[in-house]
């Protein structure tokens, strides 16, 4: 729940951030002021300023946008690869299958940062870049998860029992393979949101993700970093509020889990008790 | 308990029974809590002493045997290197002198071809064979206190029949004293004297198990002894006690067999507690 | 007496090919069913009595058409089903259906109740939406369970209750056979005889027939009017249940009946079994590596199952003993 309060903040914050930024300019980095630079904290720059002059809390928040934005679409991108290379591999098993998923292998290869640099040489530093380099290194996770997922599935005794009764071919993929084996995938996907966040701020970090001016947490952070001594508010609130998010993406995975499972037992039991019946 | 007396602990799931044989081995997972009461083997406090002590204690004068043979013994070792494990870190017996030993247990239990079995893998090895490993490892370290936990509910009916009695001859041999945690009525009047019936972490029936079995006292047991089929349905049908057996996880006031029990009155819900009734323990108001 | 059978098995045989290698090079056979016949009569409880390994949950794969026999047949009211495909099968879903052992795992988690009682009405007939819901609310009543539990899913259900979902779905489309794979032996002793009981009722009120597969000897003692006793995919011993449970002949029956820990014992004989590690592969007798009365013949020769007396089947060259 916790989890779920934070992330709904920060989404929200995310949504509108173009709307309630006070200094814009700022933000999106298109002006600044050099006799504003490395102001520390205060009233009128909650956050300091940067070495631009630019106000620390306006770039911050956009920079939420940013970090979301990259966030649910590396796990999106992945995840939908993923899905299909998965599943299509786990129903037609055999032969065909297990080559789908060495090729999946191949891609378990590819070094995320390598990757990112190449795409960023090719295709220009920026959002989409950043998505499509990521999205391409973490496909394969789900991929394998969804193959094991379906498997198991498969040779699951209901599945049986549904033949039994009569079921279709397509109605037995869809209404019990597919949201049987999609749970583990669903689970996992919503873990990784935070780890997506650090992700695409570690490639911001060291250059390779978001281009300035963009005000993306792992950039900023990166451009705090030599004024980390004199100036630590520049970094600092950046990281504070990146670690804020991966912890409420963390909750908000355990609580999907949990959510998940067959915690839903006490409810029934406890109902159906009353009654002193068969 | 006596020295050498047999007890079977009877119950559903739920009941409480494999929580207790944990607690008596001492092998209560980390995060179980032991709220009131105690567990005293000669004269020592086994709630209450200290690990050194207790150290001393499990796995040599208590044992215990488990429900899953093959969840009992490491996959990656033979028979013969968990034998002697336990000779050497549990006796302090060196490993050649520890052979005769171990071979002496496997012949207890019925194995011929000791050799094969010592070099052995668990899973070269039937459920029932591994059960009788389980045993003779017991053995070895000649405990006084000896604890099955459902240990041939997953084996077939006729291993399972060989194992109780492999099990029987050898706590008559060797005078152990017995504890065998059992769904199965028909088990218990096989091995055990005396039986403990248990529902919802009580214990609600305690006696001999002969005069249990011919005239059950508490509604519980007599509600499970009616629901065991022994004859046809065309000559007379079992009579089920209505209802499921409680879950652990529900606190309750007074008797937890409460909202299945033809006899419940309001007072049950208050006045419960133990009697003696023709040397039986009984927990219910209805001997009172 | 001469009513047609319901269902006929005929000289049964499931085999599994054990592959090996990197190209799955067949080289060898598990032979799990192997050559097993029996006739089903309406309104019977036949009970598959066998330890695990002895392929009675393979032979009730089998009549359901879940894997397929390499020879044998199978017969439901005179047609033989043993090599329609799925499309030509419709028809006979509609009337065997099955419960299986644990109603955890033989229930999509992921639907709830009501949508899991529906999808076979759905299916089988052309019921408006509101005829479905009424009929849904009637098997609830049914099976003893309360309507609340209509918009739960089965995780969270007992195992009992869970169970008689499971129940309540095969009896959904009116059935005439249903197949019942050890169907309490997941469950609590009282729950057990609930369920029993249960069955036994819907089998009255419905018309219903059963073939019941099971290791445990009281279930089949307390339901069965006809008992196959199968030992490593052969029927070792069939008949009425009286017969097998009282006047047991086949080796193995006898030794299964004596290692059932009965409340007050009842001694059927049986001489000390043996283990006999020495022989491999053996061409005659499966039982004969366990059997104290084994002779020479019985390694080598299989026996044929010899009608000894009215309806009563034995397989054993040791007849006369």
């Amino acid at each position: 729940m916790t989890g779920f309060i934070i992330v709904i903040n920060f989404l929200i914050i995310g949504a509108v951030a173009p709307y309630i930024l006070t200094k814009p300019e700022d933000a999106w980095g298109i002006s600044y002021d050099l006799n504003k630079a490395f102001l520390p904290p205060s009233l009128e720059h909650p956050f300091g300023t940067d070495a631009f002059g630019r106000d620390m809390l306006n770039r911050v928040i956009l920079g939420a946008r940013y970090s979301l934005i990259i966030a649910v679409g590396v796990v999106s991108l992945s995840f939908l690869i993923g899905v299909l290379v998965g599943v299509t591999a786990g129903f037609l098993g055999g032969a065909f299958g297990t080559a789908l998923m060495r090729i999946t292998d191949m891609f378990l290869a590819f070094p995320p940062l390598l990757l990112a640099i190449a795409l960023a040489a090719t295709l220009g530093r920026g959002v989409m870049t950043t998505i499509i380099a990521l999205a391409i290194s973490w496909w394969p996770w789900y991929a394998r998860l969804l193959y094991v997922s379906v498997n198991s599935v498969k040779t699951a005794p209901y599945i049986e029992a549904a033949k039994v009764v009569g079921v279709g071919r397509i109605s037995i993929i869809f209404r019990y393979i597919l949201p049987n084996s999609l749970v583990p995938a669903i689970t996992q996907a919503t873990l990784d949101l935070g780890s997506a966040v650090l992700e695409a701020a570690s490639l911001s970090f060291l250059g390779v993700g978001v281009p300035p001016p963009i005000p993306e947490w792992g950039r900023l952070i990166s451009e705090g970093w030599v004024h980390i001594t004199k100036a630590y508010w520049i970094s600092f609130y950046p990281g504070l509020l990146l670690l804020i998010t991966v912890v409420g993406f963390n909750l908000l995975g355990d609580g999907v889990k949990e959510y998940m499972n067959p915690r839903l037992r006490d409810l029934a039991v406890r109902g159906v008790r009353r009654s002193r019946g068969y | 308990m006596r020295s050498g007396e047999t007890l079977c602990i009877v119950g559903e799931s739920g009941s409480g029974k494999s929580t207790l044989a944990l607690a008596i081995s001492m092998s209560l997972p980390p995060n179980a809590v032991i709220e009131r009461g105690d567990i005293i083997y000669s004269d020592i406090s086994l709630v209450r002493s200290d690990k050194k002590l207790i150290d001393k204690i499990k796995g040599r004068d208590i044992t215990m045997i488990f429900q899953d043979p093959f969840a009992t013994f490491s996959p990656l070792h033979t028979i013969g290197e968990h034998l002697l494990d336990i000779a050497q870190y549990k006796l302090g017996i060196d490993r050649k002198n520890a052979r005769e030993l171990v071979n002496n247990v496997l012949r207890k239990v019925g194995f011929t071809d000791i050799e094969r079995v010592l070099r052995s893998y668990p899973h070269e090895m039937s459920g029932g064979m591994l059960q009788r490993v389980a045993i003779a490892a017991s053995l070895l370290v000649k405990p006084k206190i000896l604890v099955a936990d459902e240990p041939t509910t997953m084996l077939d009916a006729t291993i399972q029949y060989q194992i109780i009695n492999i099990l029987k001859n050898i706590v008559d041999s060797e005078g152990l004293t017995l504890i065998l945690v059992t769904h199965n009525l028909g088990i218990a009047s096989m091995i055990c004297e005396r039986t403990m019936v248990m529902y919802a972490g009580v214990i609600v029936e305690d006696g001999e198990t002969r005069d249990i079995i011919r005239e059950p006292l508490h509604p519980y047991t007599r509600g499970l002894i009616d629901s065991i089929p022994r004859t046809s349905h065309y000559k007379s049908r079992v009579k089920p006690i209505p209802g499921e057996p409680l879950d652990p996880r529900i606190q309750i006031q007074g008797c937890p067999f409460f909202n299945r029990c033809p006899y419940a009155v309001d007072d049950c819900l208050k006045n419960v507690g133990y009697t003696i009734y023709h040397n039986r323990k009984i927990y219910c108001r209805l001997y009172r | 007496m001469f009513s047609n059978p319901l269902l006929r098995v005929e000289n049964l045989k499931v085999y599994f090919p054990i592959k090996s290698g990197f190209f799955g090079k067949i080289i060898g056979y598990v032979k799990a069913v192997d050559g097993v016949s029996f006739s089903l009569k309406k309104g019977e409880i036949h009970a598959l009595v066998g330890e695990s390994g002895s392929g009675k949950t393979t032979i009730l794969k089998a009549i359901l058409r879940l894997v397929d026999p390499i020879e044998g047949r199978i017969i439901f009211d005179e047609k033989d089903i043993t090599k329609m495909r799925e499309d030509e099968l419709r028809w006979y879903r509609r009337r065997v259906q099955a419960v299986f052992q644990n109603p955890q795992t033989s229930l999509n988690p992921r639907m709830k109740v009501k949508d899991i009682l529906a999808e076979p009405l759905k299916i089988h007939t052309d019921s408006t939406y509101k005829e479905i819901l009424e009929r849904i609310r009637e098997l609830i009543r049914l099976v003893g369970l309360p309507e609340s539990v209509l918009e739960h899913s089965p995780p969270s259900l007992s195992g009992g209750q869970a169970q008689r979902v499971a129940i309540a779905r095969a009896i959904s489309i009116n059935p005439e056979l249903i197949l019942l794979d050890e169907p309490t032996s997941a469950l609590d002793v009282s729950t057990q005889a609930q369920i029993l009981n249960l069955l036994l009722d819907l089998k009255e009120k419905l018309g219903l027939s059963y073939i019941l597969v099971t290791h445990d000897i009281s279930v089949a003692k307390y339901m069965a009017d006809y008992i196959s006793v199968i030992y490593l995919g052969k029927i070792v011993e069939q008949g009425p249940a009286a017969y097998i449970l009282n006047e047991p002949i086949h080796p193995y029956t006898r030794l299964l009946l004596s290692s059932v820990p009965e409340l007050e014992k009842t001694i059927i004989s049986f001489p000390k079994i043996i283990e006999r590690e020495d022989v491999k592969e053996i061409k005659g007798c499966k039982f004969s590596l366990r059997c104290p009365l084994a002779s020479d013949r019985c390694f080598r020769e299989e026996p044929p199952l010899i009608e000894i007396k009215k309806e009563h089947f034995v397989s054993c060259w040791q007849l006369n003993i």
